[in-house]
C-alpha cells in the first residue's frame, strides 16, 4: 500500500504521457497543447507522489483517509476531459489550415503566367 | 537530368512585410531569372497583397495567419502541384541577400544533398553577436541535432533552404513547428542527407521579428517534443517501407 498508490499513480501518468505523444505524432493535438498537457501530468504526477505534498494535500482537505487516491482520480479526469477537448480544437484549427492552404494554392496557380512552349503544368 | 532542365521554385514567406517586399522581389528576380518565384503571404494584415499585385509576383495568400511552418508548407504542397524538382526558401524580411542565396543554390544543385541550410555560424562555428537567450538555444539544438541524429548543426533556425523533390513528401504530409531542427531530424533519420553552407545575412530592415518573449518559453520546448515525436516517427515510416 505504502508504494502501490504512487506506482499507480505515475504508471497513469506515463501512460497519459504516451498517449499524448501519440495524439501530437499523430496530428491530432497540436504540439503547443501537448506541452502545455505533458507539463501539466507531470507537475500534477510529482505533486501527488512526493510524500510532504501529499500530507499537505491530506491536511487541506481535513480528510480522516489519504485523499490522494481521489485527487488522482479527478486529476486524471481532468486531464482527460482538457485532452479531448484540445484534441477536437486541433482537428478542426487543421481542416482550416488545410483548407486555407489549398485556397492559397488555387489562387496562386490562377494567377500563374501561362505555361511557355515545351513547358507541362 | 542536368541543373538547367530542372525546374526551381523560389519561395518567400511573408508576413507583414510591404515595406520592403517590392524591392525584394525585384533583387530575387534579377538574381534567379531561371526560376519560377512564389510569395506566400501568410494572411498579412498590411499592404502586402497590393504590394505583391503591383509588382505582378504569383503569391499564395492565407486567409488568416497560419505561422511560419504552414507557409513553407503552402509553397512544398504549390511545388508538388507544380512538379517542381527543388525549391529554394528565401525569408521576406529582407535579411537573406540574393547573391547569398544564390551561392546556397548553386552549392546544392552541385552537391548530392536534400536538404541545403544557409548557415551563419558553420563558417566560424561560434555564435558571437548573437544575444544570449537565442545563443543559448542554438548551442542547446546544436548539440541536440548531435545527439540524434550524429551530425552537428549550427543553424537549426535559417530560413534559407535549398530542397530537392525527395523532402516535398515527407515535409508536407506532417506538421512542422518551424521547419527547423524537428524536420531536420525528420529528414536524417528517414535517410535523406542534410548539410549546411555558409552564408551571410543581414539584420531585418522592415516589420516584426516572429519570435517575441513568448517564443523563448515555448519555442524551445515545443521543439524538443516534436524533435522526440520526429524521431520515432521517422523509424515507424522506415519500418513500414521495408519490404
Amino acid at each position: 500500500m505504502r508504494f502501490g498508490v504512487p506506482m499507480a499513480i505515475v504508471m497513469v501518468g506515463l501512460l497519459l504521457m504516451a498517449w499524448v505523444f501519440n495524439l501530437v505524432r499523430q496530428g491530432r493535438l497540436y504540439v503547443g497543447y501537448g506541452v502545455l498537457v505533458v507539463l501539466a501530468i507531470a507537475g500534477g504526477t510529482t505533486g501527488l507522489v512526493l510524500a510532504p505534498l501529499r500530507h499537505r494535500v491530506d491536511y487541506a482537505f481535513g480528510a480522516l483517509f489519504s485523499t490522494v487516491v481521489i485527487a488522482a482520480f479527478l486529476s486524471t479526469m481532468a486531464i482527460v476531459a482538457l485532452i479531448y477537448v484540445l484534441t477536437q480544437l486541433t482537428i478542426i484549427s487543421n481542416r482550416v489550415a488545410e483548407l486555407t492552404q489549398q485556397l492559397a494554392i488555387l489562387e496562386a496557380r490562377r494567377g500563374e503566367p501561362p505555361p511557355g512552349p515545351g513547358q507541362t503544368r | 537530368m542536368t541543373s538547367s532542365s530542372r525546374r526551381g521554385l523560389l519561395a518567400v514567406p511573408a508576413y507583414n512585410e510591404a515595406a520592403g517586399l517590392a524591392p525584394l522581389v525585384t533583387r530575387l528576380r534579377e538574381c534567379f531569372p531561371e526560376l519560377d518565384l512564389l510569395v506566400v503571404d501568410d494572411g498579412s494584415r498590411d499592404e502586402t497583397p497590393e504590394t505583391l499585385r503591383q509588382v505582378g509576383a504569383v503569391s499564395a495568400r492565407h486567409l488568416c495567419n497560419l505561422g511560419y511552418g504552414r507557409a513553407i508548407q503552402t509553397a512544398l504542397r504549390y511545388a508538388i502541384a507544380g512538379h517542381y524538382d527543388y525549391v529554394l526558401t528565401v525569408d521576406g524580411d529582407g535579411q537573406h541577400p540574393p547573391e547569398e542565396a544564390r551561392r546556397v543554390l548553386d552549392h546544392f544543385l552541385s552537391s548530392d544533398l536534400d536538404l541545403c541550410i544557409g548557415s551563419r555560424f558553420v563558417a566560424t562555428r561560434d555564435y558571437a553577436g548573437t544575444p544570449l537567450g537565442r545563443r543559448v538555444g542554438m548551442v542547446t539544438f546544436s548539440w541536440l541535432a548531435r545527439l540524434v541524429t550524429g551530425q552537428r548543426f549550427y543553424d537549426t533556425t535559417s530560413g534559407l533552404k535549398a530542397m530537392r523533390r525527395t523532402v516535398f513528401d515527407p515535409l508536407t504530409r506532417w506538421n512542422f513547428v518551424d521547419f527547423h531542427l524537428e524536420a531536420i531530424v525528420y529528414l536524417m533519420r528517414l535517410g535523406l542527407r542534410v548539410g549546411e553552407y555558409p552564408v551571410t545575412m543581414q539584420e531585418r530592415r522592415h516589420g516584426q521579428s516572429m519570435y517575441t518573449l513568448a517564443h523563448l518559453v515555448t519555442y524551445p520546448l515545443k521543439t524538443l517534443m516534436m524533435v522526440v515525436i520526429a524521431s520515432a516517427q521517422a523509424s515507424l515510416t522506415r519500418r513500414t517501407r521495408r519490404p
